[in-house]
């Protein structure tokens, strides 16, 4: 395997995502090519800062709007006349 | 002879609700809520850009429930809605406000935390809306190329494409972040 090739499978290298064969030669290459071998450890590093992003939760009351808001489609009078006829 | 096709759990549950059944699109939004929420707040880096965004496409969903057809599986089917919510938001090419990463957004605060967050984020919110869409699908949602490129409607090979040049741009200004410690 080159560097070209390597570096093309850098993504699926570090998702699991190759076959081991492919995985094995990966490897291989990467025992003994510097460069590409710190690529791999700048894409993991990438990845795990990536994974440490958080979400804050939704705000007070965004399940209550968000049911409101269902309710009144499901009592739309037309609702499901405008489904039968495929209207949107 | 007629076989009965075996369908994955959230698309048998969306059949049993284009049926009428209710219950079954709570399961549904029970499932996916947090999810597309966090897509949608990572898209945006705005609460309330980002439950809007959530709420719309819930509630597309809901409406056009009929256009689901069971030979795709419902998790592309619902991120593609949640892609054509992004792409009509209002909020979308604005000037939209960041929210900053602050002690009480952060469950584990240490100043460490906060700096390397702020600055994904910054990174993040550089990239074009499309190369932060194609990675929070792949990134986060763990979603397969051909399955990315189903919901963007685009081909695999760009995908590709964009993902990597995404990740290239990542790097470079993560690079005091990402460089590796010791390696040879």
């Amino acid at each position: 395997m080159d560097c070209k090739i390597c570096r093309e499978n850098i993504h699926d290298f570090i998702k699991d995502n190759l076959s081991r064969k492919e995985t094995g030669q990966m490897n291989a290459h990467l025992d003994f090519c510097a460069e590409c071998h710190r690529e791999v450890a700048q894409e993991r590093n990438l990845s795990s800062m990536m994974n440490q992003w958080e979400v804050p939760k939704t705000g007070k009351g965004f399940d209550l709007r968000l049911d409101e808001r269902l309710a009144q489609e499901r009592n739309r009078p037309h609702s499901w006349f405008r489904r039968l006829f495929s209207v949107n | 002879m007629s076989a009965k096709r075996k369908y994955d759990k959230h698309t048998h549950l969306m059949l049993r609700f284009q049926n009428g059944d209710e219950s079954a699109f709570r399961s549904l939004l029970i499932s996916y809520k947090n999810r597309v929420y966090a897509l949608c707040y990572r898209f945006f880096q705005n609460q309330a850009a980002a439950e809007e965004a959530c709420q719309d496409s819930f509630h597309k969903i809901y409406v056009s429930r009929d256009s689901f057809q069971p030979e795709g599986a419902f998790v592309i089917w619902l991120f593609a809605i949640v892609n054509q919510v992004l792409q009509s938001s209002r909020h979308l090419g604005g000037n939209l406000k960041l929210e900053p990463v602050t002690r009480k957004n952060l469950k584990a605060y240490h100043t460490q935390s906060i700096e390397s967050q702020t600055t994904i984020r910054r990174a993040m919110a550089a990239l074009s809306n499309e190369e932060r869409l194609t990675l929070l699908l792949d990134h986060w949602e763990k979603l397969s190329i051909p399955e990315i490129s189903e919901i963007l409607n685009r081909n695999p090979l760009a995908v590709e494409s964009i993902l990597f040049k995404a990740r290239a741009k990542l790097r470079i200004k993560l690079a005091a972040y990402t460089e590796p410690v010791g390696v040879r």
